[in-house]
C-alpha cells in the first residue's frame, strides 16, 4: 500500500496521532539533553561514522576474522544468503534439539526475515520477551518503532489486551500494574523454554564475541536458561575492535532513549558452560546495497530510532503506515535498497526537513539518500503518472521565464476568483489537508522594483541581515525547531 | 558453492572505497571527582549508591538495607561478603534459582559516565542468578572507577593504563588463551586500578546500569521490568583491608 493512504488511516484518529506525535517528540527531546550533555558528542559522530566506513570497506576481511575467531570460542557460525536461508537454518538447529518452545528477544532481523511465522508453522512455539514486541505479538502485529515496538498503542489498549489475555483486572490501565503482570507471565515463558534467540547490536571482528543491549534484561534470560542460544545478525553489525564499542556504546542509547547507557549491555564470548550457542549471519541483500555509492552507507544504522523520533512524518503517520520492518527515514532508503518497486512512495514520506542526519550517531545522510531516490524513481518510471505529468508541467514552466510570467499573472489575477470546486478537487492532492495560502496581489519582482536602487538602502538591509541571523539562530536552536513543528502543524 | 563464499565473494565485489580506522585516542569527557560522580549516575539511572570504607563496613551496610532483611533466599557470590543461602555449585539448573530474592555480585569497573558496573561472568556459576534474583547488590572498588566507556574498555581489551601508551599490542590478546585472567582475583582482593581484564577470556560479561526497566507502555518508566527490581551499588575504599 502507498504510504499517503496508510498514513491517511492513522490520522483519521486526529487525537491519536496528536497523543503518538508528543510521545516520540519527548523521546526526541529526551535525546537531545543526553547528547548536550556530552561535550565531545560530535566527535563521537565522527570516529563512529569513520569506524563504519572503514569496516565497510574491508568488511569481508573483517567478517573472516569474526566467523575465525567465534569458531575458536566455541561458536557454531553458520551463513545465510537470503531470508529464506537464515529461516531454514534457525528451525534445522532448533529441530535437531527437539525444541518447542523458543524464547526470543528483540531482532529486528527476525522481524525482517519473518522468522516467528516461520517457525509457527513447523509447530514451534515462538514467545516474543520484550514487553513492546510481546505486546504487538499478542495482538497479532509488527512493532510499529524498532526501538518501541509499541509506541502506537495507549495503556487502555494494552490493558483490554492483558485482560483477555493475561487474566489482568478488567479497566485496568495502569503501566506498572500491566509490566507487573507481564513480568509473572514472561518469566515462566522464560522457565518453560527450550531455546533462546537474541538479536546481536555489535559483533566483534578482533575477539569473535558480539554484544546485545537491552533494558529490560531479557536478552540475557533469553540466553542464560535455556542451553542452546542462538544469536541472528546481519552481517553489518560487524566492528573491528572491542575498544570501537565504548564509541557506540555511548552513542547508542543516548540517541535512542536519552539514557547515558541501556541497563544491560551484555557480552557474549562463546558458549555458555554445558550449552551451545549458535550465530547466524545474514546477507538477505546487504552485500547488494553495499555496492552503491549513493544508498550502500545507509548499511552504518545502528538502529538506535533517533531518525523515526525526530521525523516530522514518521510522528504524524505512524510506524505501519511504511509497510516494512523497518519505519522512517532509514526504512525509507532501506527498504527501496531491497525492493525499489515494492516501497516506491516511502522516499516522498520526507519533508526534506534533514532533521534525521542531524540526530543519526552514525551520521547517514538520509536526507540526501532519500532526495536522489526520488531522482531514481522518476527514472525507473516508478512514480504514478499524475506524477510524472505535472513535474513534466513544472519543469516547462520554470525553463521559461515567460511562461513563468504568465502562470503568476494567471495564478494572482484569475486564480483568486476560481471556485473552491475547481481549485480543491480530486486532483489537488496537495490542498486534501491544506489551505493555499492568501495570493499576493504583486510579484517579488514588482515588490522588488518598488523599494528603488540598493545602494541608497544601506541601513535597512543592515537591519535585514542581523533580521536572518536572527532567523538562523532560532532554526538551530531545539525551540526554533519546536516552533517550526508547531507551525508545520497548524 | 557454499553461502559463505558466495556472500564473501558477493560483499568483495561491491566494497566500498577503502577508508582508514579512526584512532580512538582523545581527551574524553573525565570528571573531578568520578566516584562522586558515578554515583550521581547510578541514581539517575534508577539504582542506589553507597560508599564504604571498608568490608566491615561492607557487610554492615548489606545487612542493614531492606532488601537483605526481607530476604528469605541470598546468594553471595563474594566470599565473606553476605550471607549465602545457597551453593551454586550445586545446583543443576539455573531454574531452581528462580525464588532468588537478593544476589550479591562483585564488579570489577565501574563507570563514571553512565553508572555502569562490569560484571564478569567468569566468576559466576549461572549467570542467570544476575537475572533472576528480585534484587541485585553489586560490589565495588573506588579504585575500579573508570570516568567513561573508552577507558573501561581499555582495561577490558587489557590495554589497561599502560597500553594507552602503545605497551600492548591488540592482536597478542588470543581471546581463548590469555592466561593472565585467573577466576577468583577478586576474591583474593587483588584487584588494582588497571589491571588488564581480558574481555574474551570469559563466555559472559556486562555492563549493568541500574535496575531492569521499559517504557514499552505509553513511554511510562517502569523499574522492574523482566530482571532485578533494584540495583543497589556498593562502592569500598579499602576492599583488601
Amino acid at each position: 500500500m502507498k504510504h499517503a493512504q496508510a498514513a491517511a488511516e492513522f490520522i483519521a484518529d486526529p487525537e491519536r496521532a496528536h497523543w503518538h506525535d508528543q510521545a516520540l517528540w519527548f523521546v526526541r527531546a529526551k535525546r537531545d539533553k543526553a547528547a548536550q550533555a556530552v561535550p565531545e558528542w560530535e566527535q563521537l559522530r565522527q570516529v563512529a561514522s569513520q569506524i563504519k566506513a572503514h569496516t565497510m570497506g574491508q568488511l569481508a576481511d573483517y567478517l573472516e576474522q569474526f566467523d575465525a575467531r567465534a569458531s575458536a570460542l566455541g561458536v557454531v557460525v553458520h551463513w545465510a544468503r537470503d531470508a529464506g536461508e537464515h529461516n531454514r537454518i534457525v528451525l534445522q538447529i532448533l529441530q535437531q534439539h527437539q525444541v518447542r518452545h523458543v524464547v526470543k528477544s528483540k531482532s529486528m532481523l527476525t522481524e525482517e526475515c519473518g522468522l516467528n511465522g516461520h517457525l509457527e508453522q513447523h509447530g514451534i512455539e515462538v514467545v516474543d520477551t520484550d514487553l513492546g514486541e510481546r505486546i504487538v505479538q499478542l495482538r497479532g502485529e509488527h512493532p510499529s518503532h524498532i526501538v518501541l515496538p509499541a509506541i502506537h498503542i495507549k495503556k487502555a489498549e494494552v490493558g483490554e489486551l492483558f485482560h483477555q489475555r493475561l487474566g489482568t483486572d478488567a479497566g485496568a490501565t495502569d503501566p506498572k500494574y500491566l509490566t507487573e503482570a507481564a513480568r509473572q507471565h514472561l518469566r515462566q515463558e522464560f522457565l518453560r523454554a527450550d531455546a533462546g534467540i537474541t538479536g546481536v547490536n555489535f559483533a566483534i571482528a578482533e575477539t569473535g564475541g558480539f554484544v546485545v543491549c537491552t533494558n529490560e534484561g531479557n536478552a540475557d534470560l533469553t540466553a542464560s536458561l535455556p542451553k542452546l542460544h542462538i544469536a541472528c545478525m546481519g552481517i553489518e553489525k560487524l566492528i573491528p575492535r572491542a575498544r570501537d564499542l565504548g564509541v557506540f556504546l555511548r552513542l547508542l542509547a543516548r540517541s535512542a532513549t536519552g539514557q547515558p547507557i541501556t541497563s544491560y549491555s551484555s557480552h557474549f564470548h562463546g558458549p555458555q558452560p554445558g550449552g551451545e550457542l549458535h550465530l547466524v549471519l545474514v546477507d538477505n541483500k546487504r552485500s547488494e546495497i553495499l555496492a552503491s555509492s549513493d544508498f550502500g552507507r545507509a548499511l552504518h544504522c545502528i538502529r538506535c530510532g533517533a531518525c523515526l523520533n525526530t521525523c516530522p512524518v514518521y510522528r504524524r503517520s505512524g510506524g505501519h503506515s511504511y509497510g516494512a520492518t523497518i519505519a522512517g527515514p532509514i526504512g525509507s532508503t532501506l527498504n527501496p535498497s531491497h525492493d525499489p518497486g515494492a516501497y516506491p512512495t516511502l522516499p516522498y514520506a520526507c519533508s526534506l526537513c534533514g532533521s534525521c542526519s542531524e540526530v543519526c550517531p552514525v551520521k547517514i545522510d538520509l536526507d540526501h539518500q532519500l532526495f536522489t531516490w526520488r531522482d531514481r524513481l522518476v527514472r525507473q518510471g516508478l512514480v504514478p503518472w499524475w506524477k510524472r505529468v505535472s513535474m513534466r508541467a513544472l519543469g516547462l514552466v520554470l525553463r521559461s521565464p515567460n511562461i513563468y510570467r504568465l502562470t503568476g499573472w494567471l495564478t494572482r489575477n484569475v486564480g483568486r476568483h476560481l471556485p473552491r470546486w475547481l481549485l480543491y478537487n480530486r486532483l489537488n492532492v496537495w490542498g486534501r489537508q491544506r489551505e493555499i495560502p492568501p495570493l499576493p496581489k504583486k510579484t517579488f519582482a514588482e515588490l522588488y522594483a518598488e523599494r528603488g536602487p540598493v545602494a541608497s538602502r544601506g541601513t535597512q538591509s543592515q537591519g535585514e541581515g542581523s533580521q536572518l541571523d536572527e532567523g538562523r539562530r532560532l532554526g538551530e536552536s531545539g525551540a526554533g525547531e519546536a516552533d517550526r513543528e508547531n507551525r508545520d502543524v497548524q | 558453492m557454499s553461502s559463505k563464499r558466495a556472500i564473501l565473494r558477493q560483499i568483495r565485489q561491491n566494497a566500498p572505497p577503502a577508508s582508514d580506522l579512526p584512532s580512538l585516542e582523545s581527551d574524553w569527557l573525565r570528571f573531578d571527582d568520578p566516584c562522586a560522580q558515578f554515583m550521581e549516575a547510578v541514581e539517575q539511572v534508577g539504582g542506589r549508591a553507597i560508599r564504604v570504607r571498608d568490608l566491615a563496613a561492607l557487610n554492615t551496610s548489606i545487612a542493614s538495607l531492606q532488601v537483605t532483611q526481607d530476604a528469605k533466599k541470598i546468594v553471595s557470590i563474594l566470599p565473606d561478603v553476605g550471607r549465602n543461602d545457597v551453593r551454586l555449585s550445586e545446583v543443576d539448573r539455573p531454574h531452581a534459582l528462580e525464588d532468588v530474592d537478593v544476589t550479591i555480585a562483585g564488579g570489577e569497573l565501574a563507570v563514571a559516565e553512565n553508572g555502569a558496573v562490569w560484571v564478569s561472568g567468569a566468576e559466576i556459576e549461572h549467570r542467570a542468578v544476575l537475572f533472576l534474583c528480585q534484587h541485585l547488590i553489586l560490589v565495588v572498588s573506588t579504585a575500579a572507577v573508570a570516568h567513561n566507556l573508552h577507558e573501561a574498555y581499555d582495561r577490558l581489551t587489557g590495554l589497561g593504563l599502560v597500553g594507552r601508551n602503545g605497551g600492548a599490542d591488540q592482536d597478542e590478546l588470543e581471546p581463548h588463551q590469555s592466561g593472565q585472567y585467573q577466576s577468583g582475583q577478586y576474591q583474593s582482593g587483588q584487584y588494582q586500578s588497571g589491571r588488564a581484564i581480558p574481555l574474551a577470556a570469559s563466555s559472559y560479561g556486562l555492563f549493568i546500569s541500574g535496575p531492569s526497566k521499559t517504557a514499552d507502555i505509553e513511554q511510562s518508566l517502569v523499574i522492574g521490568a523482566q530482571g532485578p527490581r533494584t540495583l543497589t551499588v556498593l562502592l569500598v575504599d579499602a576492599l583488601n583491608s
